[in-house]
């Protein structure tokens, strides 16, 4: 394919080169492109050195029935009822028709489909950026989040000085800035805010004020990331180096559905060094191997990505060596939020994450500008030290104690998948001689509990181990449910692996109390109603994988004749093509919503609460930190 | 005589024959055989005999209660026949020929009702679903699979199915609607209750229905029968006639007809002693309490 050639060449790298700030970052033929828009209108004669993609983005007046406005009334019937993809895509789909190959996804080789998956994803951003064009020319900027805005106001003047040698275009000099703006917030916004700080001479900005970051905290789960079916943050919620789900689930066309790009860590890190040119140098190898683990789900739970990423920002500040001109309290936060940016393209953040990176950042600021930065290092390295261990480490053992004031003799105790706190209670309590038994639930496809059983039975605990669907069968001996978290939210409801809220459900039904261990880190002042709301959508191709099943398990029943299904069943999968079924589409979520009135208490390190009594709790946490910035600003 | 019943019975308890439809017609099957060709000398030892013979296919295979469901089927019938020959007749006595007559086709015309009963459920497809709905279903049933095929000839409506681990019935359910251009959803069984919220209707299939009306159905049907009361979304159950027992669930677990434990936690997967130290359950069938149950949908 014509198209493969290009792809090391990214925009950001023509854009600092070349005079061409404004290509949407993929390939398509030009053969395409002639359909689409009159080769004549491309700006300038140096576009001819990548290939063809400008013709797309400057041409506006071309094929007007593809300048509809993105059918926002219709969208969200269109979601909801839909069987096809996102509405905007819809509108380019004749024109896409041409280069999408005959054959059948399965028939290709695998670099093939990898092609086929990537460039669904570039099409589709393709169609974005030329829509954003076409409005750029027009006004002065695209809404963006406040926080886009707070930064982009500061860093305009120099945005568009250090683009003043760029600008030989007939664009207008806002659209080129809003443009080279709005493709720089792709990255972090923070990055600019550095390349800024960079390139001009030192204007001693002030340092990122507490309320910024932490509305940049807040903000981590961006208003982007849940706004995907909106054209206008589309782009911003799109991640390099990962692709765009074929086939997206209407029902959660809000979110980002991605999916394995089939090349694995390598091929993405490959990707993103030439992408990221500028940020090339920027993120850590630490921190990079980290993302693998994490997209990997080599390290998967709330608790152990949080020590984890910890453990990466101690080698991190290590490392850190403060460019001149610069301050380290200043600097260093500006750096780690491009790691954090990195982590957050392989997976979304966890609640324990953010709230470290919170209180790090914090400390980050907080530190006076007296101290070396060796001293600052030293003292930043130990505050992380004892951040893990008072609010993990000494927390699991704080709640440990309390929870197993609970656990009596004879208990039958179940649990979902595994929790690093309800391990460690279990373990305990297996170490404190008390005689119970565990039924441990687990659910397809991530089977998280089979560690748990292994190290339980490793102690000579009594386990049974059952799928979630089973558990109206064991239900009648249980006497206690103990769960653990991913997020308490502030309307008392649990976020945690798809599958506890079954658990917590029967356990209701039968009016067995259910226990949630839960650290304060984990305490998020978000709200949920549903499942909906926000997940994680994980690869789909996970579903597919049905290695586990044996002949022996499958009772021949209702529709197969006896000789059909032993052949069938037990060696192929059965979806095995089922990209090649436009109809049919997998849906893979990570998380669910136990609402809390299912939950009866909540363990944490202060001590037992009622599932309703979380708001109460952050809001405390959260005077409690604005309390302590108010104290060291005092100080400085 | 003894020799077809006798292999039928050990079709049963090998499995071969399983799923209340190729039960049901199997054992009808079984009767007429025996009817027609077994010694009898009136009403009543006929019907004792096909007692008998009822029993015995029972107890080859204790979850299939459509074999007892049909044995007191070809019962009635033939007290029914007897019945009407008498009126006809006027005299106490009757022709054992014209008896015998009678019910053969008797249980030809019920073994006819047996092959059609998914096609006239599904014949009242249109009523239930509605455009633009989203309903949800679990494991393969033939008669679910029919109703959707036919309502979506007509409508245009989504379906969420779950995958059914560990027998991945759902995932054949979802090819099978999905080649019929039904917008289909494949989810894991954790996600039920996630996605629960946005669910219209569960129209579920079952493999036996008891006298309290409770369900005898795939694993998975109990959860998602439970998170649909959790969320007022009805539950819609289609069951054809042979499906109905007079059975009542004194001791719940009894139906749970429990399989190898290896497709949950594969015996290759883990070490001998962690083999030893745990137990694994692994149920074929549920037990659905009656109330969660909103509407049968049966063929008559």
């Amino acid at each position: 394919m014509s198209g493969a050639k290009t792809k090391g060449n990214k925009k950001k790298g023509n854009g600092n080169s070349d005079a061409v700030p404004v290509e949407p970052p993929r390939l398509i033929p030009n053969a395409q492109n002639s359909q689409i828009a009159p080769p004549e209108t491309s700006p300038v004669g140096s576009v001819a050195s990548s290939t063809a993609i400008s013709p797309i983005n400057s041409n506006s007046n071309s094929s007007p029935k593809r300048q509809k406005q993105p059918k926002e009334p219709r969208s969200l019937e269109a979601s909801l009822f839909s069987p096809a993809t996102a509405p905007v895509i819809a509108v380019a789909s004749a024109t896409v028709v041409a280069t999408i190959p005959e054959k059948k996804f399965k028939d290709m080789t695998p670099e093939e489909q990898r092609i086929f998956k990537e460039k669904g994803e570039a099409e589709k951003l393709a169609k974005k950026l030329a829509k954003q064009q076409q409005k750029g020319g027009t006004k002065q900027q695209p809404q963006e989040q406040q926080q886009q805005q707070q930064q982009q106001s500061q860093k305009q003047p120099k945005q568009s000085s250090s683009t003043s040698a760029v600008a030989t275009q007939p664009n207008s000099t806002n659209s080129n800035s809003t443009t080279t703006a709005s493709l720089n917030s792709l990255g972090a916004s923070s990055n600019s805010l550095l390349s800024a700080q960079l390139s001009t001479n030192n204007t001693m900005t002030p340092p990122p004020l507490l309320t910024t970051m932490s509305s940049q905290a807040a903000n981590m789960r961006a208003a982007s990331q849940i706004r995907f079916d909106d054209v206008r943050h589309q782009k911003r919620a799109v991640v390099k180096g990962r692709t765009l789900a074929q086939k997206p689930v209407a029902l959660l066309a809000h979110l980002t559905q991605f999916e394995k790009s089939g090349m694995g860590a390598a091929r993405t890190i490959q990707l993103m060094d030439g992408q990221q040119q500028r940020n090339n140098n920027m993120v850590h190898p630490a921190v990079i191997a980290l993302g693998v683990q994490f997209s990997e789900f080599i390290i998967s739970g709330g608790i152990a990505r949080c020590v984890a990423m910890l453990a990466a920002f101690k080698r991190v500040i290590a490392d850190y060596v403060t460019p001149p001109g610069t301050a380290i309290q200043r600097n260093l936060n500006s750096y780690l939020s491009k790691q954090i940016d990195h982590l957050t393209t392989t997976r979304g953040l966890a609640q324990t994450m953010k709230f470290a990176i919170r209180q790090l950042k914090s400390e980050i600021s907080n530190m006076s500008i007296e101290i070396s930065d060796e001293d600052t290092k030293v003292h930043l390295l130990h505050s992380i030290d004892t951040f893990i261990k008072e609010r993990i480490v000494s927390a699991h053992e704080s709640i440990v104690e309390k929870a197993l004031e609970k656990v009596k003799h004879g208990d039958v105790i179940l649990t979902f998948g595994r929790s690093a706190v309800v391990e460690r209670l279990l373990i305990e309590a297996a170490e404190r001689k008390i005689d119970f038994r565990v039924i441990i639930s687990d659910a397809r496809p991530k089977l998280e509990g089979k560690v748990l059983l292994r190290r339980l039975v490793a102690l000579g605990v009594n386990c049974t181990y059952v799928l979630v669907t089973s558990l109206g069968a064991v239900m009648s001996n249980v006497t206690k449910v103990i769960i653990g978290a991913s997020a308490l939210l502030s309307n008392g409801a649990l976020l945690s692996r798809t599958g506890t809220a079954i658990v917590a459900m029967m356990a209701y039904d039968a009016h067995i109390p259910v226990m949630v261990l839960c650290e304060l880190i984990k305490f998020s002042e978000l709200v949920q109603l549903d499942s909906f709301v926000w997940n994680e959508i994980g690869d789909p191709d996970e579903l597919v994988n049905i290695k586990t099943q044996s002949p022996a398990n499958v009772l021949p029943s209702v529709l197969t004749p006896p000789n059909q299904e032993n052949n069938s069943q037990s060696k192929q999968p059965i979806l095995k093509e089922w990209r090649d079924i436009p109809d049919l589409k997998l849906l893979n979520l990570h998380y669910d919503i136990t609402p809390a009135h299912f939950i009866s208490l909540v363990v944490c390190e202060n001590g037992c609460i009622p599932s309703t009594s979380v708001l109460s709790v952050v809001t405390n946490m959260k005077l409690e930190e604005e309390k302590n910035l108010k104290k060291t600003t005092l100080i400085r | 005589m003894n020799t077809v019943v006798q292999n039928l019975v050990d079709r049963l308890r090998r499995r071969q024959v399983a799923g209340s439809f190729r039960v049901a017609l199997e054992t009808a099957k079984v009767h007429a055989i025996i009817v027609r060709g077994s010694r009898w000398t009136d009403a009543a030892d006929l019907a004792a005999s096909i007692a008998v013979k009822g029993a015995l296919l029972q107890a080859a295979q204790p979850v299939e209660l459509a074999a007892t469901n049909i044995t007191n089927r070809v019962i009635g019938l033939i007290r029914e026949e007897e019945r009407n020959l008498i009126a006809d007749s006027g005299a106490a006595s009757f022709n054992r020929d014209d008896l015998k007559n009678n019910v053969i086709d008797a249980i030809k015309e019920m073994t006819d009702e047996i092959e059609n009963s998914v096609a006239n459920i599904s014949s009242q497809a249109l009523e239930h679903i509605h455009s633009n709905e989203i309903i949800m279903t679990l494991g393969m049933d033939a008669a679910v699979e029919r109703f959707l095929k036919e309502a979506a000839k007509l409508r245009k409506f989504q379906v969420i199915v779950a995958e059914t681990a560990p027998s991945y019935s759902g995932q054949q359910m979802a090819l099978s609607l999905s080649q019929s251009n039904i917008d289909v959803t494949l989810i894991s069984d954790a996600s039920i209750f996630a996605v629960m919220s946005r669910v219209n209707k569960v129209i579920l299939g079952t493999h036996a229905v008891l006298a309290n009306g409770g369900l005898v159905a795939p694993t998975g049907s109990n959860i998602i029968a439970a998170a649909a009361k959790h969320y007022a979304t009805p539950v819609v159950v289609l069951t054809e006639l042979y499906k109905l027992s007079q059975e009542y669930p004194f001791d719940v677990d009894a139906f749970g007809v429990p399989m190898s434990p290896d497709a949950i936690v594969g015996f290759a997967e883990i070490d001998a002693d962690v083999v030893e130290g745990i137990d694994v359950v692994n149920p074929a069938y549920d037990f659905v309490v009656p109330d969660l149950v909103t509407l049968f949908i049966t063929n008559m």
